[in-house]
């Protein structure tokens, strides 16, 4: 990143941090002065509606990958590449069915861990605990990197501050309010999101025609509108799949299953997905639009902005710089929300100290949020750039999950000798093939070895779980 | 490129590889300040060159004749002597010559920052390089640059290129100036297409299994 590629005013960059810093620390406390216990701190009281169902799951889906890197998708895979990142989509649709069985198996559920544990055992929730915490660790962490480094690139806010004010604001509403709030906030976010990409795109439209874009891309990128572009082809059902293992395993999503109130989730779930399908593909049409725009790319993760800025200017960049702090925003509160939840939960209840009443698991899961927030802190001040990229392993991991939470939800004969190998197994073909091939086959490959040995396992089991014994108090 | 050219081009580099701080940008400043001092002491070299050159050619004298001070006339009752004046010359050149900020030196040719020599199986990659002025990427299929197609101009120190067929490319930077970079080769050969095609029907298999489940035990709901 240069100096040059400064796209705002930094005072106008810290006016508009001060503001959305404000609002939502403001709506954090207003949503959170009626929570008294961990159930309502953690799950909204079990009774959230259907838009802000909806709109939670479409917001905490748009992350800033979705803003930044779906436009860098499609300007290094091209138009598969666009739909590659829209397939993420299907985690929220194919999730709706599974959170209403989730509702229906665990009334009392509260975290994914608890369906790991009960369903499997404790070797199975062990593993699926070190996955899980990997891999929500380092989405937080990269997430949080990530708002630094776009702060500091969209409006030349220093590094260290840009990421300390937004992990701040998170850490500081997601304490006060809860899941509430989180719920809260990502319906604004959502709102604002969209609103922006569809302006966004629309104003990209005036300014180049699709014929334009298309003719641009034939002579000088051909590749990127090839229909047999091969690593575009792979990335298709890797990310895909990735998108499901991410869903289908991650407190962030559970957490919600157990929150919506009876009958919402499933809704709630596919109206999330289909609102989250277009918006990769108008984020990506913007960066294949930067060829016919003439804008030159110095780095492909920020040909989203550079377009923009383009485009719309001042304004633009003022849009992309709130998009991309709305997008931030909802992700890192639902990660902190749902991961203290499930270390309150799955450690502290349920290894520690099974006695402890409402209100104090609600202050130990208060407590938790904070130390995530300051470990978080901690790590990203060094900038260690690889650190984010650290992510990337996660998808065999995730894509090795899938397998064991379908069939252990739906199958009976479902083993926990089939989840322990399917994970481990899928997990490390997975990995093997994530350095050996590359990251768009890592998933694919993971999930196809756990596939075939939750299957095989499944069918040479002899045990019949007994669907009650989700049902714990 | 001229061998002095080369040779400024390697000197300029180790203020960068000895550098603590990290990214181009940190570098590039490096890079402008050695640039910068190399370009001064070379003016003022190049100027007492030239006041050598005319002392050579008789122009100007620096004769210990001419520089002794003759006696002091408080009262110049004519105008000075031709060779006092040649001195008043000189002396004037001399101080203008060493006092005078210098004027820039000509720019090094712009560097690759890996060498030159890329790869790639996706068809995109990351050109980057280092250059003191605003300089002109080109591409071209014929290594001669017969063919050549101009893909940015400024002061960037980096290039996003995608899209790319298999196949070899031959890249290259001009600075503003007019010097060149050596030509950077990229090779594209993409992934093999089969391997996509069986892992995309992995892909689907493993997807139609994962809705066939859901749907089924959802039915049963």
């Amino acid at each position: 990143m240069t100096e040059d590629s400064v796209l705002l005013d930094p005072s106008t960059g810290y006016l508009l941090l001060a503001i959305f810093s404000v609002l939502w620390i403001g709506l954090g406390f207003y949503w959170g002065r009626r929570n008294k216990s961990f159930e309502d701190h953690a799950l909204a009281g079990r009774n959230v509606g259907l838009a802000l169902g909806s709109a939670t799951a479409a917001a905490t889906w748009i992350t800033s990958n979705t803003t930044m890197l779906a436009p860098q998708f499609a300007l290094e895979l091209g138009i598969w590449g666009m739909i590659a990142y829209s397939m993420a989509a299907f985690g929220l649709i194919l999730f709706a069915p599974l959170a209403k069985r989730i509702r229906t198996l665990m009334p009392n559920g509260y975290t994914s861990g608890d369906f790991f544990r009960l369903r499997y055992g404790r070797t199975a929730w062990g593993i699926f605990m070190l996955f899980t915490l990997f891999y929500s660790l380092t989405w937080l962490v990269s997430m949080a990197m990530a708002g630094g480094i776009l702060l500091e690139a969209l409006a030349g806010i220093d590094y260290v501050w840009g990421m300390t004010v937004i992990l701040a604001v998170c850490v500081i509403y997601t304490m006060r309010g809860g899941l509430g709030a989180v719920i809260g906030t990502d319906f604004i976010q959502s709102l604002i999101i969209i609103v922006g990409i569809v302006v966004v795109g629309f104003a990209v439209l005036q300014n180049v025609s699709v014929d334009e874009i298309h003719a641009n891309l034939t002579a000088t990128k051909p590749e990127l509108v090839h229909v047999l572009f091969p690593a575009a082809l792979m990335a298709i059902f890797n990310n895909l799949l990735f998108g499901l293992g991410e869903v289908f395993h991650n407190n962030v999503w559970w957490s919600r299953a157990f929150a919506f109130r009876e009958g919402v989730g499933s809704k709630a779930f596919l109206i999330g997905g289909l609102v989250w399908f277009p918006i990769p593909i108008a984020a990506g049409f913007i960066a294949l639009a930067s060829g016919a725009l003439n804008v030159a790319v110095p780095s492909p993760d920020m040909v989203g902005p550079l377009v923009i800025a383009n485009v719309l200017g001042e304004v633009g960049a003022v849009a992309i710089f709130i998009i991309v702090f709305c997008s931030l925003a909802s992700s890192i509160d639902s990660l902190l929300a749902a991961t203290s939840d499930l270390i309150t939960e799955d450690i502290y209840r349920r290894l520690l100290k099974p006695a402890a009443d409402p209100a104090t698991l609600k202050k130990v899961a208060q407590w938790i949020t904070l130390a995530l927030g300051v470990g978080t802190w901690a790590v990203c001040v060094p900038r260690v750039g690889t650190l984010a990229s650290v992510l990337f392993f996660a998808g065999p991991l995730v894509g090795a999950m899938i397998w064991p939470i379908v069939t252990g939800l739906y199958w009976r004969r479902a083993s926990s000798v089939g989840a322990i190998g399917g994970m481990l197994l899928g997990g490390g073909v997975g990995l093997i093939s994530y350095f050996t091939i590359g990251w768009f086959v890592a998933s694919t490959i993971g999930t196809a070895v756990s596939m075939v040995w939750v299957l095989g396992a499944a069918w040479l089991s002899k045990d019949r779980f007994d669907w009650n014994l989700l049902k714990e108090d | 490129m001229a061998v002095t050219d080369r040779a400024r081009s390697r000197q300029m580099n180790y203020p960068l590889e000895s550098c603590d701080l990290p990214g181009s940008q940190a570098g590039m400043h490096l890079l402008r300040g050695a640039n910068s001092r190399n370009s001064a002491f070379t003016t003022h070299q190049q100027e007492h060159r030239q006041v050598g050159r005319h002392y050579r050619q008789g122009t100007i004298s620096f004769s210990k004749e001419n520089i002794a001070p003759r006696s002091p006339r408080p009262f110049p009752d004519r105008a000075p002597d031709r060779s006092a004046v040649r001195l008043l010359v000189a002396l004037i050149s001399l101080a203008a010559a060493l006092l005078l900020p210098a004027a820039p030196a000509a720019a090094s040719a712009p560097e690759w920052a890996d060498g030159g020599a890329l790869a790639s199986d996706t068809g995109h990659v990351l050109l980057e390089w280092q250059a003191s002025e605003p300089v002109t990427l080109s591409i071209a299929r014929e290594a001669n640059f017969s063919d050549a197609r101009e893909l940015y101009e400024g002061t960037a120190s980096s290039y996003f290129l995608s899209g790319l067929s298999d196949g070899e490319y031959h890249l290259r930077l001009q600075a503003a100036g007019g010097k060149l970079s050596e030509p950077a080769v990229l090779t594209v050969a993409h992934q093999s297409l089969a391997q996509a095609l069986w892992l995309t029907l992995i892909g689907l298999i493993i997807t139609a299994g994962i809705i066939a489940t859901i749907w089924r035990g959802a039915r049963n709901d």
